[in-house]
């Protein structure tokens, strides 16, 4: 949200809404606010987190660091500025965005010519301590893994956009003014590469006709099955913004598979961009080519109007969808959480426990689930903090009795079943004279039986479903019927 | 004498087959009344005794069934222990002198009742075609 200038329907201001939020959770006394961090390990169960997690440096003092930016002004380094879509540069030492939290500048490790090639005695560059007048920059500063106590976790680690570039034909990494629905965000974001002007790439004008194409990425068997959600309304603003705040003369296409407004306002909103003169387009190009004067070109079939349209366009704007976090599998991992065909996290359940996981204590919200706008990104974030907040108050956890037992008599201590157990929630007892049994935690255990199938010993089963139980059952549907 | 009709011993894990099962019910989907439901927490939980049992005592087919691989397991990876379990008691069939087709594995989510009847459908014409368990008549 931080990235985009206006949201949809209401085209009301981003960073004023969010912008307050931010300093607000900085400046809270119950709120420590670990930025440029990682976790590292979870272990315990609810109410008894141990989490660890590594501060990597950042070669600036945040205590002394005023934000002031000089040392963006002198640093030598230019490297291809993420925050930007790739579309500027940033320095070596830089501050993501004017309004970032903590405003502190943060050192690139990767990038930095004194981190990168200074020896003993030979520093080289330096640049920014000289102009740093706070004298915050510390080379000094090491990795520090912090080690926290937490009765909750709530993860809201959120998604990635789909990479354009996997869908060749739209000529997206070919053709410079093929660009994504993202890098349009940047653009006429005044915070933006060009200062909030809609340019087409190659000539640096402003473009008399700009193409959305819809759906690059999703709905799509090929890439991803399921619908971004966000895709269509975003679309639907970036045409009004450009009616709106560039130009009413661009000739606007919008070629779209379905048009999917769900949400409050959205569909009066799309009446709205209709009114306003978008022209709509049921139907979807197959390829997208450029012409030998740099303009763009594609046929595509309208299925409202049986037709074949040619469409020529200085800029074509592809609307991609959501995937999952590139880390998203190592966060699953680390916490021991269940994901989807989609790879998205899964909630408990989609209807009735939507922001908490399958582990008690783990609780989940916005688009780490899946797709889906900032609405309902914040109704599940304060969703889950009133869960969090409800599960840390009652002082007690409800478990269901199906939990997995040992049998000390018969364990031998072989440990098959600690490395079988999805949720650590099995240890090794030290019982004295070098014997070590196993010991069930009966808050991690979720009563799988993976332990039980697979001990050798039948020392541990599953109360409910125990091996007489089940065997039980088998007899009983068997023999006599 | 009237036509033979399998006895199916099917494994359900709680959280997507068994809900499968049900799903079939609720739909009321007509398949033929061979399965012999057991529901245990996860397909994980699979003990390969279960099966040999289920043997012993005159099942004529056993399915296991579990949620979807990779990903839709409650627990995370009980399916893939499934998987393994089932592929190595295939072989182990075998040798005792049982077709390993008797055996079957398969994924069915919460929302699949249509496929739980179609494989309930399936297996019960395959054990048709093989005739009653080896085991039984020499019990």
């Amino acid at each position: 949200m931080a990235k985009f200038s206006k949201v949809f329907p209401s085209l009301d201001c981003a960073s004023c809404i969010l912008t307050p939020r931010m300093a607000e959770v900085e400046s809270h006394k119950n709120i420590t606010l670990l930025t440029y961090s990682e976790l590292q390990e979870v272990s315990g169960s609810a109410g008894n987190f141990k989490v660890k997690i590594l501060k990597k440096p950042r070669y600036v003092d945040p205590a002394l660091c005023t934000g002031c930016r000089d040392c963006t002004t002198v640093c030598p380094v230019k490297v291809p500025n993420e925050w930007n879509m790739g579309m500027d540069k940033r320095t070596a030492i830089y501050i993501p965005f004017p309004e970032a939290v903590p405003r502190v500048a943060t050192v690139d490790e990767e990038h930095c010519l004194y981190l990168k090639h200074s020896k003993p005695g030979k520093p080289v560059c330096g640049k920014c301590v000289e102009v740093c007048k706070a004298k915050a920059i510390n080379w000094n500063q090491k990795p520090e893994v912090l080690e926290v106590e937490a009765g909750a976790i709530l993860l809201a680690v959120g998604s990635e956009v789909f990479d354009a570039r996997r869908v060749p034909q739209l000529g997206y990494g070919l053709y410079k003014n093929v660009i994504t629905s993202m890098e349009f965000e940047r653009m006429i974001n005044s915070d933006g590469p060009t200062g909030g002007k809609v340019v087409n790439p190659v000539t640096g004008e402003t473009p008399k006709v700009v193409a959305f194409i819809q759906c690059v990425g999703s709905r799509d068997e090929k890439y991803n099955p399921y619908c971004c959600r966000i895709g269509c309304t975003a679309t639907l603003k970036h045409a009004a913004l450009l009616k709106e705040y560039v130009s009413k003369d661009i000739d606007i296409y919008v070629c779209y598979n379905d048009m999917r407004t769900v949400g409050k306002g959205f569909e009066e909103f799309y009446r709205r961009v209709r009114d306003m003169g978008v022209k709509f387009i049921r139907g979807l190009p197959s390829e997208v080519k450029q012409k030998p004067d740099g303009t763009l070109s594609f046929n595509v079939f309208d299925t409202t109007t049986e037709t074949l349209y040619e469409v020529n366009a200085d800029l074509v704007v592809l609307a991609i969808g959501l995937v999952p976090s590139p880390d998203i599998e190592k966060v699953a991992k680390l916490l021991k959480l269940s994901r989807g065909h989609d790879g998205f996290l899964l909630e408990a359940h989609e209807k009735l426990r939507p922001v908490e996981t399958l582990t008690d204590g783990i609780f989940v919200a916005g688009s780490c689930l899946g797709p889906m706008d900032i609405h309902d990104a914040t109704s599940e974030a304060m969703g889950a903090a009133s869960k969090v907040m409800g599960f840390l108050s009652t002082g007690e956890i409800v478990k269901e009795p199906i939990v997995a037992k040992v049998n000390e008599d018969l364990c031998s201590g072989c440990r098959v079943c600690v490395s079988v157990c999805p949720f650590d929630a099995i240890k090794m007892e030290d019982k004295g004279e070098g014997k070590f049994l196993a010991k069930v935690d009966e808050v991690l255990c979720k009563g799988c039986g993976l332990c039980a199938s697979s001990c050798p010993t039948a020392a541990i089963t599953t109360q409910h479903f125990t091996d007489e139980q089940i065997r039980a059952q088998v007899r009983g549907v068997l023999v006599g019927i | 004498m009237s036509e033979f009709q399998p006895k199916i011993v099917a494994f359900c894990c709680n959280w997507c087959s068994y809900a499968g099962a049900d799903q079939a019910g609720l739909r009321r989907l007509q398949y033929p009344p061979t399965a012999r439901i057991v529901r245990i927490m996860c397909s994980g939980r699979l003990d390969p005794v279960f099966v040999l049992e289920a043997f012993k005592y005159g099942a004529d087919g056993v399915l296991v069934a579990g949620c979807h691989i990779p990903t839709d397991c409650h627990y995370t990876s009980g399916n893939f222990k499934a998987e393994r379990r089932v592929l190595l008691l295939k072989k182990l069939l075998e040798q005792l002198g049982l077709e390993p087709e008797r055996l079957r594995l398969e994924w069915i989510s919460a929302s699949e009742g249509e496929k739980f009847a179609r494989v309930m459908e399936e297996m019960t014409q395959k054990l048709k075609e093989l005739g009653p368990s080896p085991l039984k008549k020499s019990a």
